[in-house]
């Protein structure tokens, strides 16, 4: 079963936010190589964990992005790197049951955006 | 030449043949784990340490809506203990925190239960240890 990538999702919805910033803010191409990288994990994760869709939101307020995982149980021993990985990377991370019994997690980062002047 | 209770490349000849077969595997490994678990055990300190460390910063770092933090020691077996995390919803606000102290427990699971909360348990094996023989 194809399944979208995390970051291609996460672009669409960053550049949106970047057209409505406007002048004001620009994207930072080191933190967007950093949520790019967070993107990849999150895909390891979605394969590992049986991922049914992605969610992605820009507060407007904070500039922070919340990307949401939809999957089964997650289930971690000490040699599962990427979860780990995106801990040490995420502001916050939020758990909660979604329609059906699933999973969803939001893993929360900073925003790529810095002022433009 | 040395016989060895195991022949991985005899297949089961059907499915009922299986879960006799398993029946038979499981009750064996309860009876192990009865026998291993019987008798005097100490707790590990060093180990019970970890559990409390996990539940306190669970308490300290997991918020959200109806968010409720217990732990377990010496169950379901003498040698282990558990931290459970439930809630409506579950926000860990220190992530960097949180994974140093999962790495701590032998394993954990995050779950959507059918009540319509979620659950994220930590457990911890080889608490105890054997006194005497």
């Amino acid at each position: 079963m194809s399944f979208a990538k995390c970051y291609d999702v996460v672009e669409m919805v960053t550049e949106e936010a970047t057209s409505q910033f406007g002048s004001l803010l620009k994207v930072d191409e080191e933190r967007q190589q950093e949520l790019r990288e967070c993107c990849d994990l999150i895909d390891v994760l979605a394969e590992k964990f049986g991922g049914i869709s992605y969610e992605v939101e820009v507060d407007d307020e904070t500039t922070d992005i919340t990307v949401s995982l939809v999957c089964g149980e997650l289930e971690i021993d000490t040699s599962s790197d990427d979860f780990y990985g995106l801990m040490h990377r995420a502001k916050k991370v939020g758990f909660k049951s979604y329609e059906n019994e699933q999973l969803q997690i939001d893993f929360i980062f900073s925003g790529i955006w810095v002022r433009a002047f | 030449m040395k016989e060895t209770p195991f022949d991985f490349d005899k297949d089961f000849g059907s499915e009922e043949e299986a879960m006799i077969s398993v029946d038979e595997v499981i009750t064996k490994i309860a009876d192990v784990i009865s026998e291993d678990e019987a008798g005097t055990s100490v707790a590990i300190p060093e180990r019970v340490k970890l559990v409390e460390a996990v539940y306190k910063t669970m308490r300290l770092i997991a918020k959200g809506r109806n968010v409720d933090i217990t732990y377990e020691l010496n169950a379901p077996y003498t040698s282990m203990g558990s931290v459970s995390v439930v809630g409506k919803e579950i926000v860990i606000t220190n992530p960097a925190l949180f994974a140093k102290v999962a790495a701590m427990a032998s394993n954990f699971e995050v779950y959507p239960k059918t009540n319509g909360t979620v659950q994220i348990n930590f457990t911890f094996h080889n608490l105890t240890r054997k006194v005497g023989n």
